[in-house]
């Protein structure tokens, strides 16, 4: 009898259990609301470092010939890249020496970590097209110095320099009025408002992109730019995303480029200055500026970084050596390289110098096995001609608003 | 953050669920008894489980029962044991009422498995009435299994042929 | 109590009424054989005080007993005679005695497989697939906890294949006999393999692929439910749960195309948990030897997470039947999944190879027959047929960007599970896949306990 009633109680709490959490269930299925990926940076007031490296970043009186600073070559028009057309960009102290690899757009660098290899040995990350500065402020450091650029040799004669800059009193208020007592300290603060400029300014990355805003819904791709953005993905057309991946990871918007490197065989470019000399060849990670690599890591002669694709209708020519003067020839050597090699490399009595930028023992680093590397001599290119054009219209998505589109 | 709150809210309605209490009792005992003998006060035997018991016990459970002696209920002829098995992690208790050598009910009493608990059924339990043990103390007939529930009905099967054999050497110190 | 008192009673008479005897014998027969009188009273009170102490020494055996199979029958064997203690007792005593005690249990299962493929020798592996252990515990008799370590592929670092899961973490409370509810981390109950998915459940080396590439077997969630059952053979399951979320899916990958569900669900691991999911499952095992049943799983995919777009919600619904018949064992199982509003998604990613599906499903039909038992051996040879389509359809795209649906895949599965034990369990089956060129034979080992 006593259990009876027992139960008749359990029975009743156990109802009112079973409603409470059908409630529950109700109250949250109806929650609800989602989120929005990074709307476009918009210009922000800077801080005094950042303003102090700005003015660094565009001082002319800082170089050898009075006439070159860092946005001399990283313009901010033409996405912080080269505007004067040449494979290798002209500075030191006359200001007509012959630099030896093409200026590249300084954006969307801000989240490129220091080099290294990752699990599977790949390498990785890194600034310069070799990676070895490890920081936009270690970047930054070479082409103040450098004899090509702008050309300061020592520490001692950029600070001099940088003593006499109208800012200078911004420079001594962040620092310390004893700053120039040491030169190298000078040097190395004078890059840090340089990264610091790089890193805060919105101008740099500002994600604003008409594929930005494709892929926060705000405005539609057409459909030439959206054929020419499935072959970019298509990993049996261009295969692009293989290595400049174009999907939101983790709410964060694509930088199109996975910091690896590469060797593709880019041809030769006699416009180079340095490539008179037939015994001189530019091996990326091998050297000749990159020298940690080279004894231990043959396989990666030859190769170089992946850059980011943003803006990259604004950043011709194209490639670590200036190769290619527009877009559309640098899409046809990717697809044409393996099927038409005569196109783009010289040749002899012997037939097509195939891969002729590179040293004999390490043409056999060249990626052939990629799509769209994979083919063979006579094959169909992965992409046709009228291909080509509807990935330009995508890869035109990817310049950012404050730019004019390319000409 | 509307969303928040109401998740909130929800959890807190969730929780609330496990503040009542009671048991997975499936049937009490003196139910099991009143049904099995009618409400007529049956008598509580013990039974020794001497040598030649737990060696008939054994190859049907596929261990010895872990007693040296067992109580049950008796009124004539006919005999009401309860019994303890493990289906897979947990004790399942199970009632069963035997007489002349055949199964004439089985109850499930307490299930701790945390599944197979489809075994409670009628459709399952009733066909065990008018089973009894063939010559090599199996059931016949046998019952048919319960989908996803392998183990307890395994479970039972041993416990109703231990209540078999049990009944049977009862019966024979009669 | 009762026991203890009851045995004096009698002793204690049988006693007085020799006294008495001796006693009253006297006056009334004061004759000449007093003298032997008396040395047969003397005679039966020695006889009495050896009774007596022989009682005693019986009694002190029983409890001795007693004590001894109490003590025996404790926690380490996991309990296994709270029903004796019910039994020595009042019928009453059944649930308080186990109630009392506090159990831990330890259980496990685990499988290797070997599988030869026809067409490509170099895929020929061996494989310690799972290796399982659980420990369960019970608080009283309505609380207990659940719970099981799964270790797959044997060897589980950073650099090797393998996985180190839980798989099920939860506590279980019961009202009554009609009423439970559960929270933690538990199995979703989706099909006939999902809730029982231990190698001897199931026939064939792999599990079947519609409760692999559909319902995504072993499939757990965090979160709440209710279940329970009806004496007319209705069992029922009810939560919510964390779901799936959207922003994992893989478009470069191959793991959406195996498995759209197995790609996108969390296994509570920091799962995002803005949207939680529903389900709801019936079985009803109201014929002995038949289950028929069906479940859904629904909730919202987006977990508001930057970058979806919409209000996807994934579905996943399911009916299934069993019969076990004698020595026949014969299931069916229909899955079918959905994913809603993933038009703009697979855009935003167009031309990446695994777009997701809007629909996916799967059915099979299975018989198998223990053809032979003997003692715990036994054995069932079966045959399984299977179609399933991991992308029956997608979302509609602009003209030249859609995907087409993938090749309806079939499997055919010829296969014998031979039982050790009904708990160990050797296997051998061939499968045939009409598309995937993956026609192999298996062979497998499994284990539970």
């Amino acid at each position: 009898m006593k259990a009876v009633i027992v139960f008749h109680r359990r029975g009743r709490s156990s109802w009112l259990a079973a409603c409470l959490l059908a409630a529950s269930a109700f109250l949250l299925s109806a929650c609800g609301g989602g989120s929005d990926l990074p709307a476009a940076t918009a210009p922000q007031a800077l801080s005094a470092t950042a303003a102090l490296g700005k003015k660094i970043f565009f001082d002319t009186s800082l170089s050898a010939s009075g006439a070159l600073a860092c946005g001399s070559c990283h313009v901010p028009s033409r996405a912080h890249s080269g505007d004067d057309g040449l494979a290798v960009p002209l500075g030191g102290v006359d200001q007509i020496t012959p630099g030896f690899r093409n200026a590249p757009s300084l954006r969307y660098l801000n989240l490129t970590p220091a080099f290294f290899f990752d699990s599977e040995g790949t390498p990785t990350g890194g600034f310069d097209r070799d990676g070895r500065a490890d920081t936009f402020a270690a970047q930054s450091r070479r082409p103040l110095l450098a004899a090509h650029e702008m050309a300061n040799g020592d520490a001692a004669t950029f600070a001099a320099k940088l003593q006499r800059a109208s800012y200078v009193a911004d420079f001594t208020a962040i620092y310390g009025a004893g700053i120039f007592d040491d030169s190298d300290a000078a040097l190395d603060r004078a890059t840090q408002a340089v990264q610091v400029y790089e890193q805060e300014d919105s101008g740099f990355h500002p994600y604003s992109s008409k594929f930005d805003d494709f892929l926060r819904g705000s405005q539609p791709l057409g459909e030439q730019e959206l054929r020419g953005y499935a072959l970019y993905n298509n990993p049996l057309k261009g295969n692009c995303a293989g290595c400049h991946p174009s999907s939101v990871v983790a709410g964060a918007l694509p930088l199109f480029t996975d910091f690896t490197y590469d060797n593709l065989g880019v041809p030769r470019n006699a416009e180079i200055p340095a490539n008179a000399d037939a015994s001189y060849y530019d091996l990326g990670l091998c050297g000749p500026d990159r020298t940690d690599l080279v004894a231990t890591h043959q396989d990666l002669c030859g190769a170089f970084k992946v850059p980011t694709l943003r803006n990259i209708a604004l950043t011709a020519p194209y490639f670590h050596n200036g190769r290619f003067a527009t877009l559309k020839e640098a899409l046809q050597f990717y697809v044409q390289r393996d099927t038409n090699p005569e196109k783009w490399y010289p040749s002899t009595a012997a037939g097509v110098q195939k891969f002729d930028d590179l040293p004999a023992e390490y043409q056999r680093n060249v990626n052939t096995t990629e799509v769209p590397y994979n083919r063979k001599l006579g094959d169909q290119p992965a992409l046709s001609d009228a291909e080509i054009d509807d990935l330009i219209a995508f890869l035109n998505t990817l310049t950012d608003a404050d730019l004019s589109p390319a000409d | 953050m509307p969303g928040l709150r109401c998740q909130h809210v929800a959890l807190l309605l969730a929780l609330a669920t496990f503040s009542a209490g009671a048991e997975e009792q499936v049937m009490a005992p003196e139910a099991f008894l009143a049904r099995a003998f009618h409400d007529e006060k049956p008598a509580e035997e013990v039974i020794w489980l001497d040598a030649p018991l737990q060696s008939r016990l054994r190859p049907i459970l596929r261990h010895a029962y872990p007693r040296a002696r067992l109580s049950y209920w008796r009124s004539g002829r006919r005999s009401a044991w309860v019994l303890d098995e493990i289906g897979k992690e947990f004790p399942i208790t199970a009632g069963f009422v035997v007489q002349a050598g055949r199964i004439e009910r089985a109850n499930l009493l307490v299930y701790r498995e945390s599944r197979g608990g489809e075994i409670r059924f009628p459709s399952f339990l009733k066909q065990f009435a008018g089973q009894r043990l063939d010559n090599g103390d199996q059931l016949s007939p046998d019952v048919d299994g319960v989908s996803g529930a392998t183990l307890s009905v395994d479970a039972m099967r041993r416990m109703a042929r231990a209540a078999l054999a049990l009944a049977a050497a009862a019966d024979a110190k009669l | 109590m009762k026991q203890n008192n009851f045995p004096k009673t009698p002793r204690f008479s049988l006693t007085a009424i020799s006294l008495a005897a001796a006693l009253f014998a006297a006056p009334a027969h004061a004759a000449p054989d007093a003298d032997a009188l008396a040395q047969k009273l003397d005679a039966l009170a020695a006889q009495v005080q050896a009774m007596q102490k022989e009682i005693a020494e019986l009694k002190a055996q029983n409890e001795a007993l007693a004590a001894q199979q109490e003590a025996g029958a404790k926690p380490t064997t996991a309990g296994t005679s709270t029903a004796a203690s019910a039994a020595s007792g009042h019928a009453g005593a059944a649930t308080a005695a186990a109630s009392d005690e506090k159990q831990l249990s330890i259980y496990g299962y685990g499988e290797i497989a070997y599988n030869h493929y026809d067409h490509d020798s170099s895929r020929t592996q061996a494989d310690l697939s799972r290796a399982v252990f659980g420990f369960g515990y019970r608080f009283n008799d309505s609380t207990h906890f659940l719970s099981e370590f799964e270790f797959e592929h044997a060897v589980t670092s950073s650099d090797d294949s393998g996985e180190a899961e839980v798989e099920q973490f939860y506590v279980d409370h019961s009202f009554n006999h009609y009423i439970s509810a559960k929270a933690g981390l538990f199995l979703i109950p989706s099909g006939l393999i999902n809730t029982s998915h231990e190698p001897t459940y199931y026939y064939g080396v792999l599990r079947n692929q519609v409760e692999t590439a559909i319902i995504p077997s072993t499939w757990r969630e965090g979160g709440v439910g209710l279940h329970g059952s009806s004496d007319l053979g209705l069992s029922w399951d009810l939560g919510l749960t964390t779901g799936m979320k959207l922003a994992n899916w893989d478009f470069t990958g191959t793991d959406g195309r195996e498995s759209p569900f197995g790609a996108i669900h969390q296994e509570l691991q920091f799962a995002s948990a803005s949207d939680l999911s529903q389900y709801l499952s019936a079985d009803y095992n109201g014929v002995a030897g038949l289950r028929l049943g069906a479940s859904v799983f629904t909730g919202e995919v987006d977990q508001s997470q930057p970058g979806v777009p919409g209000n996807p919600r994934a579905t996943l619904w399911e009916g299934h039947a069993r019969y076990l018949r004698g020595p026949l064992d014969l299931a069916a199982l229909y899955a079918h999944g959905s994913i809603s509003d993933t038009a703009a998604l697979n855009l935003a990613n167009a031309g990446q190879p695994t777009p997701i599906p809007e629909d996916f499903y799967g059915w099979y039909l299975q018989a198998a027959y223990k053809v032979w038992q003997h003692g715990t051996y036994s054995a069932s040879p079966f045959v399984r047929f299977e179609r399933y389509n991991t992308g029956a359809s997608f979302a509609s795209q602009p003209a030249g960007l859609g995907t087409s649906p993938y090749a309806l895949e079939s499997v055919q599965t010829i296969g014998m599970n031979f039982y050790l034990d009904p708990n160990v369990v050797l296997k051998i089956d061939y499968q045939n896949f009409d598309v995937l060129d993956d026609d192999r034979l298996d062979l497998g080992i499994g284990l539970t306990f």
